[in-house]
């Protein structure tokens, strides 16, 4: 009875989006933070672009959903999905603004206020000829 | 001919400077695996060139330095200590979860609402001899599936002190390790590159037990600090740590016969359990502190487990000694506890020994079966008298359970989280390791930037999924 009832939820979604390819995008984005380098950054903010998409596609259809149960238990894992995906992209962060902050106060000491001085970003350009 | 010498002999020390960097990176392929190695790097240093005065230049090996990044360790380190928290959570949490059966097949769900039928059966027949003796045999297993749980609930008890003690062993082990490694070191062995991965291989190992700050002496010793503040390790002088039970004289405790906490004592008898909330021992101090009192009690709660147990039966002997038997007898009391230990209710529930199925009251002087009508009425209270807290006895039960079912699914997601944090602390340690600093500026405005970008998008997308619900039919 519950595979019917998502089976009759996915069907109804498909076409302009689903929570089940939101999800996908989400969980994808989690898998990918584990290795965080800035293309990786980029291509996960794109997923959840997507994810975005297909959520809004959603809730505009939401209002005439039937099936609130089925879809509540997916949107439920989807919730999952962001605190996993946003969990680790924040302990990321936090490590790089660490070592920033790390690197700062190498490079240029303490500000008055004890905080580590910003990180000097070196100035380039490049000639191709 | 002399310049020719002079070529040869650069040469010569070239080939020996190189034939260092090749030792170095051998041993660096060969070490790849073993845990806390950090990669070594041969520097090479350029020699004095003045044909003059007889300096030929050329190249010699100079020291070997080490790729080891201190900050990305700490990293890795305090990610390893949520890890050893969070699976200790689950392990514990997973063992209590077994105690609260929720699924209606065993335990006091099932057998609370064996009785509250057998009650609902022998208010329509209330002089039914079987119906009667049904309501003691129901009562009975009730009483029996509380002192289960109660047991069950203080071998966990016994188990996590057990844990807090073999976790307190191996802490104190793993720093005396530690200890001797700064003994070798003190002695000469600081740029021995095998002593340094044993240093941090077992600095990752204690992370998993404890949270604690590493400080890399000038001399090359690391100086450990429990929770940052208790010495664990200076130099070569281990502070051991400790782990008993007191029962606090202040505040005074309420039950007197309730289980005293555990508390970890430094090694000059400071008490340190409230400071001690990281990895697997922060996790099992509060397992045994906090989460099994709520259910059980301690010297301040009465838990409750018991005071369900002690609820119900009051209640349901309060309407049986009101009522009267077929015979016109006052009503025997269904259940019997230790009323003088609040925290040992659920563990000592029993039906009455005195009672027989005749002295079962069913009346209430104006029906044959107003006492049994309302017992059975437990079922939907809808008098505060018959209730736990605002909810039916049932309901209690279930928000017991329950609390106990999400505790565990955040403990599962936490670990989710953290065995992906941990593998992410080591990755980053990788990708940041051999970059020069500009390159290094660079990229983390770039990091800067996408963080910022993805925070944003998943602010969106947590609000999206909360609209949708919002929006969804309640039914």
């Amino acid at each position: 009875m519950e595979r019917e009832t998502e089976d009759k939820f996915t069907a109804a979604g498909e076409g302009a989006g689903t929570l089940e390819t939101a999800r996908a995008a989400v969980e994808e984005v989690a898998a990918l933070a584990v290795s965080p380098a800035p293309e990786v950054l980029d291509r996960t903010a794109l997923l959840l672009q997507s994810a975005i998409a297909c959520l809004t596609a959603v809730r505009d259809r939401s209002g005439c959903a039937s099936d609130g149960v089925g879809q509540a238990r997916e949107l439920k894992r989807i919730q999952r999905a962001i605190q996993t995906a946003g969990a680790l992209l924040r302990k990321a962060q936090q490590y790089h603004s660490g070592w920033s902050g790390y690197l700062g106060a190498r490079t240029g000491g303490y500000r008055a206020g004890g905080q580590p001085a910003p990180l000097a970003r070196p100035s380039r350009f490049w000639v191709e000829g | 001919m002399g310049s020719l010498l002079s070529s040869m002999t650069v040469a010569a020390g070239a080939l020996r400077a190189y034939e260092r960097v090749l030792d170095v990176t051998e041993n660096n392929v060969a070490n790849a695996q073993t845990p806390g190695y950090a990669a070594q790097v041969q520097t090479l240093e350029a020699m004095p060139l003045d044909p003059s005065g007889g300096l030929i230049g050329g190249v010699e090996a100079g020291q070997i330095q080490s790729e080891r990044n201190q900050y990305a360790d700490q990293q890795v380190q305090q990610q390893t200590t949520l890890l050893g928290q969070a699976q200790q959570q689950v392990n514990s949490l997973t063992s209590l979860q077994s105690l609260f059966d929720i699924s209606g097949t065993s335990g006091i769900s099932v057998a609370l609402n064996n009785l509250l039928d057998s009650f609902s059966g022998w208010a329509q027949s209330p002089n039914d001899a079987v119906s009667q003796q049904s309501v003691l045999n129901d009562a009975s297993d009730l009483a029996t599936a509380f002192q289960q749980t109660a047991t069950g609930l203080t071998l966990a008890e016994q188990d996590a002190e057990n844990g807090i003690t073999q976790t307190v062993s191996t802490v104190n082990s793993l720093v005396g390790q530690l200890q001797s490694y700064n003994s070798q070191i003190m002695q000469g062995d600081r740029g021995d590159s095998g002593l340094d991965a044993q240093v941090h291989s077992t600095l990752e190992q204690l992370a998993q037990y404890v949270s604690f700050t590493t400080l890399n002496n000038p001399d090359g010793t690391v100086s450990l600090l429990l929770n940052g503040q208790t010495p664990l390790l200076v130099e070569n002088q281990q502070y051991q740590i400790s782990a008993g039970m007191e029962q606090p004289a202040s505040p005074p405790p309420v039950n007197s016969n309730g289980r005293p906490p555990v508390e970890i004592l430094a090694s000059d008898g400071t008490d340190i359990t409230s400071a001690t909330t990281g990895g697997q021992l922060g996790a099992l101090v509060n397992f045994r502190d906090s989460v099994l009192p709520s259910f059980i009690g301690d010297g301040y709660q009465q838990g409750q487990l018991n005071q369900m147990a002690q609820q119900f039966a009051d209640r349901v002997n309060q309407l049986l000694e009101g009522g009267q038997t077929t015979a016109g007898a006052a009503g025997a009391a269904l259940f019997t506890y230790n009323a003088s230990d609040p925290t040992n209710a659920a563990a000592s529930l029993a039906v009455n020994p005195e009672i027989t199925a005749d002295q079962l009251a069913a009346g209430d002087g104006s029906s044959s079966n107003g006492v049994a009508l309302a017992l059975s009425g437990l079922e939907n209270p809808t008098a505060s008298a018959d209730e736990i807290d605002g909810e039916s006895f049932t309901q209690f039960y279930g928000s017991m359970a329950a609390q106990v079912g999400d505790a565990l699914d955040t403990a599962n997601n936490d670990l989710t989280v953290q065995q992906s944090a941990v593998a992410q602390a080591k990755n980053i340690q990788q990708q940041m390791s051999g970059v020069s600093l500009d390159e290094e500026a660079t990229l983390l405005i770039q990091f800067q930037n996408a963080y910022d970008a993805n925070a944003r998008m998943l602010t969106v997308l947590d609000q999206l999924v909360q609209d949708t619900i919002n929006m969804l039919p309640t039914s």
